[in-house]
């Protein structure tokens, strides 16, 4: 089973973009990083001004207390984990409950892979609702890697017609010039400790 | 009636003191906060239809002491590019921001903001930076805050805002003064 990858930002917009009091229902595959998965997905909700986020621990609970639970939460986005421990019995109770699950909030599963192939087995008419909003949950792609710090760098060094060196030894020595290309190369170099 | 006496240097000395005091007073969040702002302004931009592109035009690279770069586009502008913030008029944009990280707040250290505009425009391009800081510079010809209006040599004193305060001047108030 393969599932799209996608950086938090872009499930967040997905949310963002779901219309106000609908139910949203998404599967994230990444029970690895929980932790850290909902840290990302806190801030990014917060810059996004896409809603609270509410967390609920399912392992050790039954499905009515768990629609239950959602029935009473305040929060705009739910991320429900710990069905790991969950038996194929389970998943299809869940499924027959499915409809009091839309309570208007976005509701996102978070599972690791051998636990969504038995959830949606289990859970046909969840997975209807999921559509194609299961995915697994990619690193944020913005950090520059090393071939793009290779290319930046060589833009400059050819611009200027300086060596990486010559700049090194000049920010060294105090006189680097001041436009904003010459600190941009000591950090691209790792040296921004010289512009200091 | 006597002339009251104007020395250029001392004025623009003053200037840049109170460019200095406005820059202390601007505290942002932390660089990685501050990427996930730029980048939802930037695709608010889009999804209003200011912009054509996406957010995949940005990038960013910390160092471990905190010093953080946030691109847009190359670092050396080219035209065509095909990278940088595309807007309908045809004009592009290209952006660099260095952020500097004491735990807390980030500092501005310098950006510099490309906007390459069509011939019909009558400017090549405007451009804004926020030079790095120097002990010792020419604050009447090189202002650390300054935009270049079509011309490489000359640098408008201009008023130091925050990049999203840039940007959003660029997007919304000075490009679509080009827009045919």
């Amino acid at each position: 089973m393969s599932f799209k990858s996608a950086p938090i930002f872009e499930i967040v917009r997905l949310i963002d973009l779901q219309p106000p009091g609908e139910t949203g229902f998404c599967m994230l595959v990444d029970a690895s990083s929980e932790p850290r998965l909902v840290r990302d997905l806190q801030e990014e909700l917060a810059v996004q001004n896409a809603g609270s986020l509410g967390v609920i621990d399912v392992r050790d609970e039954t499905v009515p207390a768990l629609v239950e639970q959602l029935r009473k939460i305040q929060n705009a986005v739910v991320l429900m984990h710990g069905f790991d421990g969950w038996n194929e019995g389970t998943f299809a109770s869940l499924d027959v409950n499915r409809s009091r699950l839309e309570t208007g909030s976005f509701l996102v599963f978070s599972v690791d892979l051998e636990t969504a192939g038995r959830f949606l087995d289990s859970a046909p008419n969840i997975r209807s609702f999921l559509g194609s909003n299961i995915f697994v949950a990619a690193p944020d792609p913005s950090a520059m890697g090393p071939e793009e710090i290779a290319d930046r760098l060589a833009q400059l060094r050819r611009y200027y017609d300086l060596s990486d060196a010559e700049v090194i030894q000049r920010a060294a020595n105090r006189d680097l010039p001041s436009e904003p290309h010459f600190i941009e190369w000591l950090i691209l170099l790792g040296r921004s400790e010289l512009a200091r | 009636m006597p002339v009251r006496p104007w020395n250029r240097v001392e004025a623009a000395k003053a200037l840049e003191a109170r460019t200095e005091a406005d820059l202390a007073n601007i505290s942002l969040p932390p660089p990685h906060e501050y990427f996930r702002d730029i980048r939802i302004y930037r695709q608010r931009a889009t999804d209003g239809g200011r912009t054509r592109n996406g957010v995949h035009v940005l990038s960013r690279h910390s160092l471990g002491n905190g010093d953080t770069q946030i691109n847009a586009g190359p670092t050396i502008f080219r035209d065509p590019c095909e990278n940088c913030i595309q807007f309908r008029s045809g004009a592009q944009l290209a952006f660099g921001v260095t952020l500097r990280f004491d735990g807390a707040q980030s500092t501005l250290l310098a950006y510099r903001f490309y906007l390459s505009l069509l011939p019909a425009s009558g400017l090549r391009f405007v451009r804004i930076d926020l030079n790095a800081p120097k002990e010792t510079y020419d604050p009447l010809h090189m202002p650390r805050c300054h935009m270049h209006p079509g011309f490489e040599g000359i640098h408008m004193p201009f008023p130091v805002m925050t990049p999203i305060e840039v940007l959003d001047r660029i997007v919304h108030v000075i490009e679509p003064h080009f827009t045919p």
